[in-house]
């Protein structure tokens, strides 16, 4: 099987005055064609990191110490500026996390997801125009048309993050990669918008990366699920291997903590224990050691080591499991 | 919005009234008895009450000052003390030329200066932008009477290419526009430089926010993010500092008008004042207030009307 999109070995920095912030360590991912692969992990944890490192728009002040992101075997970080404009928007489309400050704040949205389909030369404007009301119908959005003379901030956030991800889908990607698309939206229309990818999976046969700190939602919709912990990624599988059989103690913790998985009645939602470590001074050790319920000695100490759970497709790092 | 203009023109009329106060205070504290400056020392008693009347001067100030007030909302600013021309009629002799200077000096200069600003922008941190920002800020750093002369000296008198004074033959356009050439470069010159500066700061903190970012995500070219999806908001800081440093032409064009012997409101108020003709120094100064504030005002409608936030907040 053939994959969208590979990345290996990517580790990437942020320089900032208080000193360097590791917020990616050697993280290891592939998205097959025509998979959705779920990206989950709490807030801070290097999600948005690795999203921009994949249409290379990274801050400023990222570097990127080691690693590729291979699309049809070309790395994307080395890629000329002609190419990446042609990835960008049409090889890639992306959903960025916050709706609110996605849109040009001066820019009617007509005007801007117009422009945003400037590839399809084939088009005119008044096509250009019809495709953005029929995916706005698709996406939930009422009255389209005379909407599309509004500027964002005449928009709910639930509608501007429909509308972002209405204008990722006009591009027909090859994959799309949605940073949080539906953590501004209530649960009916979570519920929409992932029928709505569920759907364009089965149409188009693109791939789809999708990160959230929410587990339910991956439920539904991925092939494939990377848990990602304090810049390091420390599970990966398929979704019932991640559900069902999860080895690594913080895919464990998150499960539990999920409201979607709980078993048993609560009063408050239980959360887990102790704090992200700070990434400018990441452990020598385990990252999760200090937060793990079955820390041993070894874990703040060596670097735990991949346990391959079945021929590598169901992996994790872990001391405890490796024993 | 309606609301808006309407209280942005209150307070403007107010401004005007204010500087209106300042300066017939202001005019009335010079010391020494104008009449006496002005006629010499052989004057007789006569002649000095007769100017004194004719200049309003003879009669309580703040009877002056209403009266005057009264007189402007006729349309009547008076008369010239030495010629006893109607100074309206003077003033609308000469404002027109220097209206045109001070546009035409801030026309070519923004019409220069963002292009290099925005290029600035698309190269930045390059050797394209280095040289932009020599430039801008020598262009910055040399005082406007000092590029008048030299490129007086220089197009003028040297080369012959453009006439060193006036402002061109009555009716002849195209004698007027070559007129213009000169003092207009001199006024806008700086401006070329501090409007590419602000630009470039003004786009680089607009080039950081998420928008941009999402335009650059859909493959949108660099000068098509810069022109077209960074530009409008970069703007809308620029606009209030256009409309302040109108101001800073207004007197940019008393030298450029001096230096090149052009008519305009900048000549007209440097030889009134040393001739101490008041009634045409507060004709000319109202003047200049007028269309200073109302640049002031049309500035911050322009800006609310820019940003749509605030366009709707504003309704
Ligand atoms: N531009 C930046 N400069 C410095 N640190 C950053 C920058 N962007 C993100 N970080 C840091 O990198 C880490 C990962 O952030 P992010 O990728 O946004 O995580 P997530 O999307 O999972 O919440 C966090 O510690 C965050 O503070
Ligand atoms: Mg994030």
């Amino acid at each position: 099987m053939n994959n969208a999109l590979e990345i290996n070995n990517l580790s990437i920095h942020y320089q900032t005055d208080s000193g360097e912030v590791r917020a990616l360590r050697n993280v290891n991912l592939k998205v097959p064609d025509g998979k959705v692969v779920g990206i989950v992990g709490e807030s801070g944890c290097g999600k948005s990191t690795l999203m921009s490192a994949i249409i290379n728009l990274l801050s400023e002040n990222a570097i990127v110490k080691n690693g590729k992101i291979l699309f049809e075997n070309t790395d994307i970080l080395t890629m000329s500026k002609h190419r990446l404009r042609k990835l960008r928007g049409y090889d890639i489309a992306t959903v960025f996390q916050d709706p609110m400050t996605t849109f040009n704040p001066v820019m009617t949205i007509g005007q801007q997801l117009t422009d945003f389909q400037h590839r399809f030369k084939e088009r005119n404007r008044q096509q250009k125009r019809q495709k953005i009301i029929e995916m706005f119908e698709l996406v939930g959005i009422p009255d389209p048309a005379q909407r599309l003379n509004q500027f964002p901030h005449e928009f709910s956030g639930g509608m501007r993050q429909r509308m972002a991800i209405a204008a990722a889908l006009l591009m027909n990607p090859r994959l799309l990669v949605a940073d949080e698309p539906t953590t501004a939206l209530d649960v009916t229309m979570e519920a929409q918008i992932l029928h709505l990818l569920r759907k364009m999976k089965n149409d188009f046969n693109g791939s789809i990366l999708i990160i959230t700190h929410h587990l339910g939602v991956v439920a539904e919709l991925c092939d494939y699920i990377t848990v990602m912990y304090a810049g390091e990624v420390v599970e990966q599988g398929t979704v019932e291997d991640i559900f069902y059989r999860p080895s690594h103690p913080y895919t464990k913790a998150l499960l539990e903590c999920d409201p979607a998985v709980l078993k048993r009645k609560t009063r408050y939602l239980p959360t887990i224990k102790g704090r992200i470590p700070d990434l400018r001074t990441p452990p020598p050790g385990c990252v999760f050691a200090n937060r793990c319920s079955k820390v041993s000695a070894q874990c703040t100490q060596t670097a735990p080591p991949v346990v391959d759970l079945s021929d590598g497709n169901h992996w994790c790092i872990c001391h405890e499991v490796s024993k | 919005m309606l609301n808006y203009a309407f209280k942005r023109v209150m307070l403007g009329i107010l401004i005007l009234l204010f500087t209106m106060m300042v300066m017939y205070v202001a005019v009335y504290l010079i010391p020494g008895d104008p009449a006496a400056v002005a006629l010499g020392p052989r004057a007789t008693p006569e002649m000095k009450a007769d100017l004194l009347a004719r200049m309003g001067l003879d009669q309580p100030i703040y009877i002056q000052f209403s009266s005057f007030i009264v007189n402007i909302l006729h349309g009547d600013l008076g008369l010239d003390v030495w010629s006893n021309r109607e100074v309206s009629a003077i003033i609308s002799e000469t404002m027109p030329n220097t209206m045109i200077l001070a546009f035409a000096s801030i026309g070519w200069a923004l019409a220069l200066g963002i292009p290099l600003g925005c290029f600035s922008v698309i190269y930045r941190n390059s050797f394209v932008d280095r040289i932009i920002g020599i430039l801008s800020v020598s262009f910055i750093a040399i005082p406007s009477f000092v590029v008048a002369i030299f490129v007086l000296l220089i197009f003028a008198v040297q080369l012959r290419w453009l006439p060193a004074i006036g402002a061109g033959e009555e009716g002849d356009i195209l004698s007027q526009a070559r007129a213009l050439i000169l003092p207009a470069f001199a006024i806008g010159l700086g401006w070329v430089g501090y409007l590419a500066r602000m630009v470039r700061a003004s786009m680089l903190e607009v080039m950081g926010e998420q928008h941009i970012r999402t335009a650059r995500a859909f493959g949108l070219s660099e000068t098509r993010v810069v022109f077209r999806y960074a530009l409008a908001i970069s703007l809308i800081p620029v606009i209030s500092l256009i409309a302040v440093g109108m101001g800073g032409i207004i007197s940019g064009s008393v030298f450029a008008e001096i230096i090149f012997a052009r008519p305009g409101i900048g000549n007209l108020t440097y030889n009134a004042v040393t001739s101490r003709n008041y009634p045409v120094v507060m004709g000319a100064v109202m003047v200049t207030t007028v269309f200073y504030v109302s640049i002031t005002v049309m500035a911050d409608l322009l800006m609310a009307y820019t940003d749509p936030r605030v366009r709707d907040v504003l309704k």
